[in-house]
């Protein structure tokens, strides 16, 4: 632990940023590959 | 309907993936050499620590963090070439889109990675996720870096997936190579509806990349820039960067694709051109750069505060002036006198000066960072000569860099073959449609008859 810093909020925005871009990311490859409806 | 994106006159783009020479195995024997060559000095950095390095007090940043931001610099390329020309609509930019890109997905391992090797305890990495305090502009980097790496791995994929589909199911390849396409193509059947939506997707994902680089190289600059050391503290830094970073890019993709066109005989894909206009290109970059170095330098002399200046004189007249001055000859001179004549603005001519300007914009991450820490604001004067560790480390970083890129043209085509067959069906007529919506007086009988 390092003294006197707020215990790695930085740390947290990076990983939820990054968290945030591969659920888009996912999301958008699942939008890509929708199966066509029938009929 | 249902079509894979593939004309017949394409097939040669696929040959590659199906034949390899010597010429390959003998490459692919020298790089790894060289990586070995790397691989066995960063373990003496790692047994021996840093002390095996030319870094000192005061000088605590060598060619890794030069190299940091060149590499990160280099990765620029692929969004500039592949997203901006697909949000302009340049038609021309088709046949190298894919090269540029992975320009820009290549070299960013190595980039980041550079950090890594900057510490004497990598593991210490870790440090920014467990403590990183946001005030600090490292946190911003790491934060803008690992959002471009993955936006730009993204569009590379989303790009390459109808060419994987193909190779999937036209390719006779090994049993390894053909689960990898399956899996890689995820089900992809090449509709209709599949082709307009990853047109949707790649037009989202171009203009998120180019608002990414500018942020990213802004930041880049912003973790000296935001520090009061003499040459660094200056609001312009942030363009500056970003404008050196276009301009390497840019020469990186020309090497990479004449390298392509005559190793893969692409003759018929990049033709001279398109690299007439990427030579035009790289030399309005030259002026641009001229221009912000002069501005850059310019300030900082008629300003003449004693601690700027001896950052200053340092690169100008002492022991960093041939640096700077060879650094001004790659970046201008050279660019300026060769692709400025039309005579010389040739093929050979666009590679010549993209190599030179690719080492004088590494010369220029040199003078930028090391400078600056040689004239400490508290006085003094330090020294800085990078090791056989650093330089091996540092060559066997662009060993690695070309190896993934040689290995990438022999898993996947490095054309976007399914972007060539969508300019041909579509892209004519549009782009005659767009010219006559905008040009007075334009009536059908002055549009192309169709034979």
């Amino acid at each position: 632990m390092v003294r006197g810093s707020s215990m790695g909020e930085g740390g947290i925005i990076v990983l939820v940023v990054v968290a945030v871009a591969v659920a888009v990311f996912l999301s958008m490859l699942i939008w890509l590959m929708q199966p066509e409806k029938k009929g | 309907m249902k079509h894979d994106g593939v004309a017949q006159e394409d097939a040669a783009l696929f040959e590659p993936l199906i034949r390899t020479g010597r010429g390959f195995y003998i490459t692919v024997a020298v790089l790894l050499a060289i990586i070995a060559l790397g691989v066995y000095a960063y373990l003496r950095q790692l047994i021996y620590g840093l002390g095996v390095t030319g870094m000192n007090r005061p000088l605590f940043w060598g060619i890794y963090i030069t190299n940091f931001v060149f590499f990160i610099g280099l990765s620029h390329a692929g969004t500039l070439v592949s997203a901006i020309l697909r949000i302009v609509k340049a038609e021309w930019r088709r046949p190298f889109t894919r090269a540029a890109e992975a320009v820009t997905v290549f070299s960013l391992p190595f980039g980041a990675g550079s950090i890594i090797l900057d510490l004497g305890r990598p593991d210490r990495m870790l440090n920014t996720i467990l403590y990183g305090r946001f005030q600090s502009a490292i946190m911003w980097d790491v934060t803008c870096i690992s959002l471009y790496m993955l936006s730009s791995i993204f569009y590379f994929y989303l790009a390459l997936i109808p060419d994987i589909a193909v190779c999937r199911d036209r390719l006779d390849v090994g049993s390894f190579r053909a689960r990898l396409y399956r899996f890689l193509a995820l089900g992809w059947t090449g509709t209709e509806r599949q082709y307009h939506r990853l047109d949707r997707l790649m037009d989202i994902m171009a203009v998120w990349l180019t608002m990414l680089v500018v942020i990213v190289h802004t930041v880049v600059a912003w973790i000296f820039g935001m520090t009061i050391v003499p040459g660094w503290h200056s609001a312009f830094i942030g363009p500056y960067f970003l404008a050196g970073a276009i301009f390497s890019g840019v020469g990186a993709v020309i090497i990479a694709t004449v390298i392509l066109r005559r190793v893969y005989h692409l003759e018929e894909y990049i033709k001279p051109v398109h690299i007439n206009a990427m030579s035009l290109f790289l030399l309005s970059l030259s002026l641009l750069w001229f221009y912000l170095t002069f501005v850059e330098y310019f300030t900082t002399f008629y300003g003449n505060e004693p601690a700027h200046m001896a950052v200053f004189n340092a690169k100008f007249s002492q022991e960093f002036s041939p640096l700077f001055w060879a650094m001004v000859v790659c970046c201008f001179v050279i660019p300026v006198v060769i692709l400025g004549n039309p005579r010389t603005r040739t093929i050979t001519g666009a590679v010549v000066v993209s190599i030179f300007v690719n080492i004088g914009m590494w010369l220029e991450r040199c003078i930028v960072i090391i400078p600056s820490m040689a004239r400490p604001r508290m006085g003094g004067i330090g020294s800085y000569t990078p090791t056989w560790v650093e330089w091996a480390i540092t060559i066997a970083c662009f060993a690695s860099f070309i190896l993934l890129y040689v290995l990438f043209t022999k898993l996947f085509p490095v054309v976007a073959v399914w972007e060539m067959h969508e300019a041909r069906q579509r892209s004519i007529p549009e782009a005659v449609e767009r010219v006559r919506s905008y040009m007075p007086g334009a009536t059908a009988s002055s549009l192309p008859r169709e034979e």
